[in-house]
């Protein structure tokens, strides 16, 4: 649905993107998730045309993302927190003036959403809180079913109440959609992506699905019988290991539930007890960031 | 899908567009009451800023009309929309030509019925009319307007264009004038009333919207649109060139030779008191012409704009 290859992008001597590459499949919920500032911003413009790429290419519905026509855009759906709409238009006049470029545009649709996400129709575009304003670009972006969804960072100044109504409404018109959602709040998404890339810096740290993802993420206690010390020699795959009295903490990024046990015993002597606990995608990306930021894998 | 833009600009601006078509035909109406011998001394003192806010009302108003949907900047709702530039382009031009050029030619049509011309007479005087402004002014304003990235923007950018190019030729026209001892007749166009500016203008309209297409087609057919900051960044560096600028040098680079060189072209331009160039003596001759007939017309005109003899 989405191929990125070598992307670069370069605002003067800064370069906002880095050799970017990655795919999103179709049907797919794909977060791009990284820092402020890590590209996944112009990540989108570039794909959506706004911006011209420096090297490198992508292609969205199998159309390079510089000749993107009407046609194209007619099935991709965009929502984000940067949009400028026609604050002197009401919402219904807004949705008026959208309707006839969509040819697929379903009217029926269209009010199902609005009731669903109670968007005020008569009201001004301008008068309009930050988090209407999100739940009404959703609602514009929806109901000519786009085959392909594009958010970004759409929870950014929501409440909590208006992201869940905003989820709702997403995911109740989500069926085949792709949806490539760029987003810091980890939370938002954990349940909603099934795949995910994070990008730092303007590179891109690792692409996964997200069972691949939390499945081979655990959190490692290691209950020795004497007093916990750092072992001389880990292995790469385990991170931020630390020890508290005698319990040696660690996060295994390449958990195998039949040989952990194993694992542990032949590096770590005195071992009385193991437990692993699943991870948090939070937890996950931190220590990922962490490694990132501290020169590790 | 350009009349359906269309209807969403006329729901946004169709107040800024009754008042700026008011403010034309209170000005018509004041030359109208005033008559012939300008016997009103108050009358006289709104015929004289009535136009000038007129112009300057037409002004904003085709920025507005272009800033509905900026060309430049990353935020704008149409860039991922299925709307189609050229859509977009052909309804911005309509809307201006209706909507600032209509009520002009309104205008100086009803002044010509008013003051008892033939309907002939007046239509002609109103076609000339808005065929020499859509040239001269409204095509330019466009262009200008459409790379600019906010009203805000276009309205700085205008006034210090403003102040820059008269300071620039009173410098100029100064020291030409001690050079050769001679009048510098650009000096002139900038002080000089309708009449005396209009030989000038018709050789510059060519030149204005020829440059206007210019932008209009670089800026506006181009999914990465330029923008006035980005020209004057990387316009001089550029040329010298002879390419365009990457999309990433767009935001980067600055020249601070851009003023210099200006001063510089300008000075030279008008070495030789402005000489017209061989291909646009036509015009030119047109324009004398035209001027000699209007001198030489006998007839109470009223019309604010100069009528060639021969229809009078």
């Amino acid at each position: 649905m989405i191929r990125v290859e070598n992307l670069w992008k370069k605002f003067g001597r800064f370069d906002a993107l880095r050799g970017l590459s990655f795919d999103v499949p179709e049907g797919s919920a794909f977060a791009l998730i990284g820092a402020n500032g890590a590209g996944k911003t112009t990540t989108i413009k570039v794909l959506m045309n706004i911006l011209a790429p420096t090297l490198g290419s992508a292609t969205l519905l199998g159309a390079d993302s510089r000749k993107i026509s009407p046609r194209e855009l007619a099935q991709i759906g965009y929502v984000s927190e940067n949009q400028d709409m026609p604050s002197r238009l009401t919402v219904e006049e807004y949705v008026a003036y959208l309707r006839p470029f969509y040819p697929t545009w379903d009217r029926d649709l269209e009010a199902s959403i609005a009731r669903q996400l109670r968007l005020p129709l008569e009201r001004k575009i301008g008068d309009l809180s930050h988090g209407m304003r999100m739940k009404m670009a959703l609602m514009c972006a929806l109901p000519y079913r786009p085959k392909l969804l594009i958010l970004d960072e759409p929870f950014s100044g929501l409440d909590p109440l208006v992201r869940d109504e905003f989820m709702e409404g997403l995911l109740d018109q989500a069926g085949e959609m792709t949806i490539l959602i760029s987003s810091h709040e980890l939370a938002e998404i954990d349940g909603v992506a099934t795949h995910v890339a994070f990008l730092d810096e303007g590179k891109l740290l690792f692409q996964e699905s997200m069972s691949d993802l939390t499945g081979r993420f655990r959190e490692v206690h290691v209950t020795l019988e004497i007093e916990a010390a750092r072992p001389a020699r880990v292995p790469e795959e385990w991170m931020q290991m630390r020890a508290l009295g005698n319990v040696l903490t660690f996060v295994d990024t390449r958990f195998d539930e039949n040989g952990l046990n194993e694992r542990v015993r032949s590096r770590i002597e005195g071992v009385r007890e193991i437990d692993a606990q699943p991870m948090a995608l939070r937890s996950i990306f931190t220590t990922l960031a962490r490694a990132a930021r501290d020169g590790g894998s | 899908m350009v009349w359906h833009i269309f209807k969403k600009d006329w729901k946004l601006a169709w107040v800024f567009v009754l008042v700026v078509s008011v403010v034309h035909w209170i000005d018509s109406a004041i030359i109208y009451k005033l008559g012939l011998f300008d016997e009103d001394p108050m009358l006289g003192m709104l015929a004289d800023a009535v136009p000038m806010l007129a112009f300057f009302g037409s002004m904003f108003l085709i920025g507005a009309i272009v800033h509905l949907d900026s060309i430049p900047g990353v935020r704008q709702d149409w860039l991922v929309r299925p709307i189609s530039r050229w859509d977009l382009v052909i309804e911005k031009f309509l809307f201006v030509v209706l909507m600032v050029n209509g009520p002009i030619f309104a205008e100086v049509l009803l002044q010509g019925l008013a003051n008892k011309f033939s309907l002939r007479l007046s239509l002609a005087a109103a076609m000339w009319q808005v065929a020499f402004l859509f040239f001269a002014f409204t095509l330019p304003l466009f262009s200008f307007a459409s790379v600019t990235r906010s009203m805000t923007q276009a309205f700085i950018f205008g006034c210090s264009c403003t102040f820059i190019m008269v300071g620039f030729q009173t410098i100029a026209s100064y020291l030409n004038g001690r050079a050769h001892g001679t009048l510098d007749r650009s000096l002139g166009v900038l002080l000089d009333g309708w009449e005396k500016q209009h030989g000038s203008r018709s050789v510059r309209s060519p030149q204005l919207s020829s440059s206007a297409f210019s932008i209009l087609g670089g800026g506006l057919f181009s999914r990465a649109a330029w923008s006035f900051c980005s020209a004057l960044q990387f316009l001089p560096h550029n040329l010298s060139r002879g390419r365009r600028p990457s999309p990433s040098r767009r935001n980067s680079r600055r020249d601070p030779a851009l003023g210099p060189v200006q001063l510089l072209r300008l000075i030279r331009s008008s070495k030789n008191s402005d000489p017209l160039p061989d291909w646009v003596l036509p015009w030119n001759a047109l324009a004398d012409s035209t001027q000699q007939n209007i001198r030489a017309c006998s007839c109470p005109c009223r019309l604010p704009v100069p009528v060639p003899m021969f229809f009078c």
